[in-house]
């Protein structure tokens, strides 16, 4: 409970810190909107232009870029610390991390947020709401859990993938491009249902990094189109990749950790 | 002519160090573009022939490769002024504009090529439908090559339109982002842009941004009838005529107003 509101207290701190340039923050978060609202407009185009994409409707595509946009963004948004971690490595700020007395992953975490991400998750949360208008998706209790849970499970999954980046930087600041396939690919690839895809994007997307499993298969489980005939239980059971996905990673970060060499002055 | 002939050489050379970097780079680029290509076949196939299916591949591929154009890349006028190191450019005989210019036709240039060969190249490899296809002749080619070498002006003319405001709001960052964002999407880079709605077409085709790497594409593809080539590379040239006096009046304006700090 402790660690809840320590952390709850520095994501209003660094929220104060933001607003202390008002124009900048207002600015940027719109930036955020503009640009993710373009890439709804093109998918908007795409429907209005094709109308169907596979088995799937406007709607429905709608709903999909709903769901990862949402996961994707919110990890951007508080998961600063891990998705911009070559900074705290670069200006030494590691160092003051590894001697508190608290978990350091946590403090991590707690030492940055981008709260202009917001601009990003709103694009997300309306394509939500406009798929499941389209789609006339009613979405009851457990359909809503279903889907808050597995865009926290697809959080996690994108927090776990950033988290491989950050700790190649213990070993080294360049050639980290390469992840981007897994990260911002998997965010452009999952935008749109894995089953559109050839076996092989299926098989990198569902096992390698399970962006399927945490958020297609839910997904399509409150669309009423189940992929790979899933029940609820395997629906609700899915998202739960995410989190071994995290956790697993996480210990591949402590390993790196021992590896780590102070450059600060 | 001879001084922005050499500032552009030069510059050519120093954008081949960067190598290393631009491997990284490129394989993700054709990661996207493979991505791209998966996406439009299923949602053309139900209702396009093969070969509209082989031109769309084409088409990503010329937008992955040449994805370079479209990033803005010169951070150093933005030091320049800052440091006060402006002066030095301003007491050199060379007009600022074309000097300018020719940094950033240079970063280009240098900065596609190095990605787009071994890219198409790849591309070329792959099977018909989702690799680059021939294109439709030999004459189809140099018009393209020929049309791609305007689009380098067009898009140079507006990253120096956008330098040059530079000059008197030192931070242009909201402006450059704003820009870039509505050039890669206007230029075909997120979706095709004979994907857009109907009734955008007409003005689609006419837009700025359209000139940089659509047009060469579509001359490429044959997708863009020959008897309407010359009317396409005359709407380029009206656009480069355009931009590049817009551009000189705003540098010849915020020249006189550049503040040199530093000391």
């Amino acid at each position: 409970m402790d660690s809840v509101r320590l952390y709850l207290k520095s994501c209003r701190m660094l929220m104060k810190s933001q607003w202390q340039y008002r124009t900048s923050f207002v600015l940027q978060t719109l930036s955020q909107l503009i640009m993710m609202g373009t890439e709804l407009l093109a998918v908007i185009f795409l429907i209005n232009r094709y109308t169907t994409l596979g088995q799937w409707n406007g709607g429905e595509i709608l709903f999909f870029f709903g769901v990862i946009i949402t996961s994707f963004y919110l990890t951007e948004a508080f998961g600063r610390g891990i998705t911009n971690f070559a900074p705290l490595i670069n200006k030494g700020t590691l160092d003051t991390i590894l001697i508190r007395p608290r978990n350091i992953l946590f403090q991590v975490l707690c030492s940055q947020a981008d709260p202009r991400r917001l601009g990003a998750i709103l694009i997300g949360v309306a394509a939500l709401m406009m798929g499941c208008a389209q789609a006339q998706v009613s979405l009851n209790l457990t359909k809503f859990l279903l889907l808050v849970w597995s865009i926290i499970g697809g959080s996690a999954l994108v927090l776990g993938l950033f988290m491989i980046e950050a700790t190649l930087c213990f070993f080294s600041v360049k050639s980290i491009e390469m992840v981007n396939i897994l990260t911002y690919g998997g965010r452009s690839t999952c935008q749109y249902p894995i089953d559109i895809y050839p076996r092989w994007l299926q098989l990198l997307f569902s096992v390698v990094a399970p962006f399927a499993l945490t958020t297609h298969v839910p997904a399509a489980y409150i669309l009423g189109k189940p992929l790979w005939n899933t029940g609820l239980a395997a629906a609700f059971i899915a998202p739960v990749s995410g989190f071994i996905f995290l956790f697993l990673m996480t210990l591949v970060f402590y390993q790196g950790l021992k590896h780590y060499r102070s450059t600060g002055s | 002519m001879r001084v922005y002939l050499s500032t552009f050489l030069l510059r050519l050379k120093l954008e081949t160090q960067y190598r290393a970097a631009a491997i990284g780079g490129m394989i993700c680029q054709m990661f996207f573009g493979l991505i791209l290509i998966y996406l439009y076949r299923t949602i053309q196939a139900p209702t396009q022939p093969e070969s509209v299916l082989a031109a769309t591949a084409t088409y990503v591929w010329f937008q992955q490769a040449c994805f370079r154009m479209l990033v803005s890349s010169d951070g150093e006028l933005t030091q320049t002024i800052l440091k006060g190191d402006i002066a030095y450019h301003l007491v050199r005989p060379v007009d600022q504009y074309w000097y300018w210019f020719a940094r950033s036709l240079a970063q280009k240039v240098m900065g596609c090529a190095l990605r787009a060969v071994p890219m198409l190249l790849f591309a070329l490899l792959l099977p018909y439908g989702i690799g680059l296809s021939l294109p439709r002749s030999a004459a189809h080619l140099a018009l393209c090559l020929f049309s791609l070498g305007l689009g380098f002006i067009v898009v140079c003319a507006v990253e120096t339109i956008s330098s040059g405001l530079i000059l008197r709001t030192l931070d242009n960052r909201g402006v450059t982002a704003a820009l870039s964002l509505i050039m890669v999407f206007l230029a075909g880079n997120i979706i095709p842009l004979n994907m857009f709605p109907d009734s955008w077409q007409r003005l689609m085709l006419l837009n700025p941004f359209a000139q940089i790497i659509d047009t060469p594409i579509r001359l490429y593809t044959g997708e863009c009838a020959l008897s309407d080539v010359p009317l396409q590379l005359l709407v380029q040239i009206l656009w480069i005529a355009a931009l590049v006096l817009l551009g000189r009046r705003i540098w010849a304006q915020n020249l006189k107003r550049v503040i040199v700090q530093g000391g």
